[in-house]
């Protein structure tokens, strides 16, 4: 049984006491958000903090999560903002460890799963955001995964001819790459990877 | 409910004498090692001690775009105006259990009504647990306070027993003005400071379980900020939010609070207030 005894349901915010423990939840809801705390914390954070009160019981984590997005949605704006919209602004502002760390898990968690959208999603807000590219170490880790996507995009997504065809405006498909290198650097790696690591022929029927 | 008879700022200032007597016999107690030690620590508060009071994102972003600090009967007339209900409806569904408790402990101070509440820092984020965001007062704020007092540990934990009634004999002795605020704080820590490297003492000072709570009355405005911090810790939690919202991973709801983060952010930057991203 699952216990929220404190809430800031605007921050998504709750305290959670759970078999006498109590654990603080906070978003983005993942087992590693769950921090272990105290009934005195959870007390100064009604007292002092302006969590409201609460003794509400849950059966799983599954429902008291649904109750959680529910309060959070009461107070939101409507719309949701495209995430290329804001990610630049809270990556600008982190340190470099932790600019550092977000591209190790592009590296080992996006680009291996092909999970090309996120991937580009991201580096391209690093490289918008303010600093990344300033520092010399940052700015070569994104460009190699930049270059990366794009080879293996090229090699699981993309149809040879299609990349390799003459007039192809490969620069502006990968403007970051393009601009921080030169132009033509995207269409030789391009044309580099179709060389060398087709796997398959895109758009050509087995026999 | 009893008048309002104590002065919380003024217990403070008769306080100082005895509070430094009371430091100087425990230092006098101390190695010389330890001496040194100890004239370290109460020479960082000195230098170094601000009032700190953590807010999360929609509190700081309301703090910002309103320029004003709520304490919690601002906040419940607030959620009345908001919601419809009375004040006092307001802040029993807030204080739930906690409200007879708190009231009683403010009917007991001149204006206790009008205390704001934050804890002594010396370079950490704060009480993390209640809000990401540990806003900073500048030296200036609070050496122009007319009313601040240090009290040695949370006031309604600690010196309201059930009732609820106040342990007044302790809060007396505990309180210290803004120029003693370092003896305070060397005869509670002393002993947590010899055992730990420097950089600690912040963290050990102030954090979500155990901190010098600060009352203060007054505005709070973002003009007397110093800075804003937040943990290394708190700041990898918002971009793993970033990350998982690239990911299309997270409920709509959550990639608004991303984008929430972000909004708070550049406000931040906009009004030329430092953020600092600490190991904390």
């Amino acid at each position: 049984m699952l216990k929220i005894v404190a809430i800031a349901p605007e921050d998504g915010w709750a305290f959670v006491v759970r078999n006498g423990e109590t654990l603080l939840i906070r978003p983005p809801y993942a087992q590693s958000s769950l921090m272990a705390t105290s009934e005195e914390a959870s007390e100064g954070a009604v007292q002092k903090y302006g969590f409201e009160a609460l003794d509400k019981d849950f059966s799983d984590w599954g429902s008291l999560l649904e109750y959680l997005r529910g309060r959070l949605s009461e107070r939101q704006k409507k719309e949701v903002a495209p995430v290329s919209e804001f990610a630049p602004e809270i990556l600008g502002s982190a340190p470099k460890e932790l600019k550092a760390k977000m591209l190790a898990r592009i590296g080992k968690e996006l680009i291996p799963n092909r999970e090309w959208k996120a991937a580009l999603l991201l580096l391209r807000s690093m490289q918008k955001s303010r600093g990344t590219m300033d520092d010399p170490e940052l700015r070569n880790m994104v460009l190699d995964m930049l270059e990366d996507c794009a080879e293996g995009m090229l090699r699981w997504d993309l149809g040879r001819r299609k990349l390799t065809q003459e007039g192809q405006d490969l620069a502006n498909q990968f403007p970051i790459l393009a601009s921080a290198q030169d132009p033509n650097a995207v269409k030789r790696l391009a044309e580099d990877v179709a060389e060398k690591h087709q796997v398959f022929n895109v758009g050509v029927r087995a026999a | 409910m009893a008048a309002a008879a104590l002065n919380l700022f003024e217990l403070a200032k008769q306080n100082e004498g005895r509070l430094k007597q009371q430091f100087d016999a425990y230092r006098d107690g101390l190695s010389d090692e330890r001496k040194a030690s100890i004239d370290g620590l109460v020479d960082e508060v000195r230098a170094k001690g601000r009032v700190s009071t953590n807010m999360r994102r929609t509190g700081l972003a309301a703090f910002l775009s309103s320029g004003k600090h709520l304490n919690i009967y601002e906040f419940a007339a607030a959620e009345a105006g908001r919601t419809g209900e009375a004040i006092d409806a307001s802040l029993r569904r807030l204080l739930g259990k906690y409200y007879e408790r708190r009231m009683a402990y403010d009917a007991l101070f001149v204006g206790g009504k009008g205390f704001r509440y934050g804890a002594l820092n010396i370079g950490c984020a704060g009480t993390t647990r209640y809000g990401d965001f540990c806003l900073v007062a500048k030296s200036a704020y609070s050496d122009s306070a007319l009313e601040l007092a240090y009290l040695k540990s949370d006031s309604l934990n600690d010196y309201m027993s059930p009732g609820p009634m106040l342990n007044e004999p302790a809060l007396r002795s505990d309180l210290a003005t803004e120029s003693h605020r370092q003896f305070l704080a060397a005869t509670k820590e002393g002993d947590r400071t010899f055992a730990v490297a420097r950089e600690e003492w912040p963290s050990i000072l102030c954090d979500s379980s155990s901190y010098i709570e600060a009352t203060f009355t007054g505005q709070f405005t973002p003009s007397d900020l110093q800075e804003v911090r937040m943990s290394t810790s708190d700041y990898a939690r918002v971009t793993s939010l970033v990350f998982e919202a690239a990911r299309d991973s997270l409920s709509e709801e959550e990639v608004k609070v991303a984008a929430g983060y972000a909004e708070v952010l550049d406000s931040l930057r906009r009004s030329s207030i430092k953020l600092e991203v600490l190991d904390a």
